[in-house]
């Protein structure tokens, strides 16, 4: 079965063909909509997505892949929870706070980072993650975690190659930032209890 | 620079330099992070959800058919309907030219109601002024 049979069966709107790209699409989806909205119940998006699917596989022309086109959906419904989200004033994390705020260049050494990262924790990791913006999260799992080709990243999130390339540089950097302050303020507080 | 080496190593654009012992330790560390970000990703959906989503999909499927089904049954109840009302009216109510083959009339009562017609008239008449 390939995918192009399967895309056909979904066309026509056979069952198994559903189940199908529910198996193998859904953790994908699921993983997708995690890193965008920093949220762990995300199953009202992979809900919203199977049956957007439903709604335009009929308009799918196959020019790009069936996983980039799935994971465009994915983005665009993702935006679309984060603007109801905020609208609602219900927003599951505030992103807000590191958008907005005052840039922030540590000065502090590399080995700052390099000596304190053992005493970063796995939830200090999470949360500096959490505290990029939505795209830069997604831009980091689509690249970093998924290893998909900046054409398709570029592809997903409707942006040119080159602006999702630095893009990406800027989040791995603003990553480094966020752990060095935190490695930073594990070292103030390890001196102060000395 | 040490951003800009890491960012082309981890892009494939630069060879990893193996000796050179602090990029291997920063290249450890962002894999560490990676993992771990990973790790929080992971998402397996529930049966539930599945069994959610393909009833909607099947309700959504067969919507067209249930809407155009419905049109078409009322379309035809429509149909029988003004059938029904066209093919029956003739009987009831006739034509002026066929009311004196399906009604019959008794004498006495067309010579009463002749009688009562020009008793009308005349009184028109008497009151009219003539034009």
């Amino acid at each position: 079965m390939n995918e192009k049979q399967l895309v056909e069966a979904l066309k026509r709107g056979e069952k198994w063909a559903y189940e199908r790209l529910y198996s193998e699409y859904a953790p994908r989806i699921g993983s997708v909509a995690k890193s965008f909205l920093g949220a762990d119940d995300v199953d009202d998006v992979v809900q919203e997505v199977m049956i957007r699917i439903f709604k335009g596989i009929k308009k799918f022309r196959g020019d790009s892949q069936l996983s980039t086109w799935i994971h465009r959906i994915t983005v665009n419904v993702c935006k679309d929870m984060l603007m109801k989200y905020k609208k609602r004033r219900e927003i599951l994390t505030d992103f807000s706070e590191n958008d907005e705020g005052p840039y922030y260049q540590p000065k502090a050494h590399e080995d700052v980072f390099r000596d304190t990262f053992n005493e970063i924790t796995i939830e200090k990791v999470l949360k500096a993650i959490e505290r990029l913006s939505p795209e830069d999260r997604l831009l980091i799992k689509l690249r970093d975690i998924d290893e998909l080709s900046y054409e398709e990243i570029s592809k997903i999130i409707g942006k040119p190659l080159g602006t999702v390339k630095s893009r990406l540089h800027y989040a791995r950097k603003r990553l480094r930032e966020i752990l060095e302050e935190g490695g930073k303020s594990v070292e103030r507080s390890s001196q102060q209890n000395t | 620079m040490w951003n800009d080496r890491l960012n082309r190593i981890l892009d494939g654009e630069e060879k990893f330099d193996e000796s050179d012992e602090n990029l291997k330790n920063e290249l450890r560390i962002y894999k560490r992070i990676i993992e771990v970000y990973s790790m929080k990703l992971d998402y397996r959906p529930s049966d539930n959800l599945k069994d959610k989503i393909l009833k909607k999909i099947e309700k959504r499927r067969k919507l067209p058919i249930l809407i155009f089904s419905t049109a078409g049954i009322t379309a035809l109840f429509l149909i029988l309907f003004f059938q029904f009302f066209f093919t029956s009216s003739p009987n009831l109510s006739p034509t002026i030219a066929e009311i004196p083959n399906k009604v019959k009339l008794n004498e006495g009562s067309v010579a009463s109601f002749s009688n009562d017609l020009v008793e009308v008239l005349k009184t028109i008449e008497l009151v009219s002024d003539g034009f």
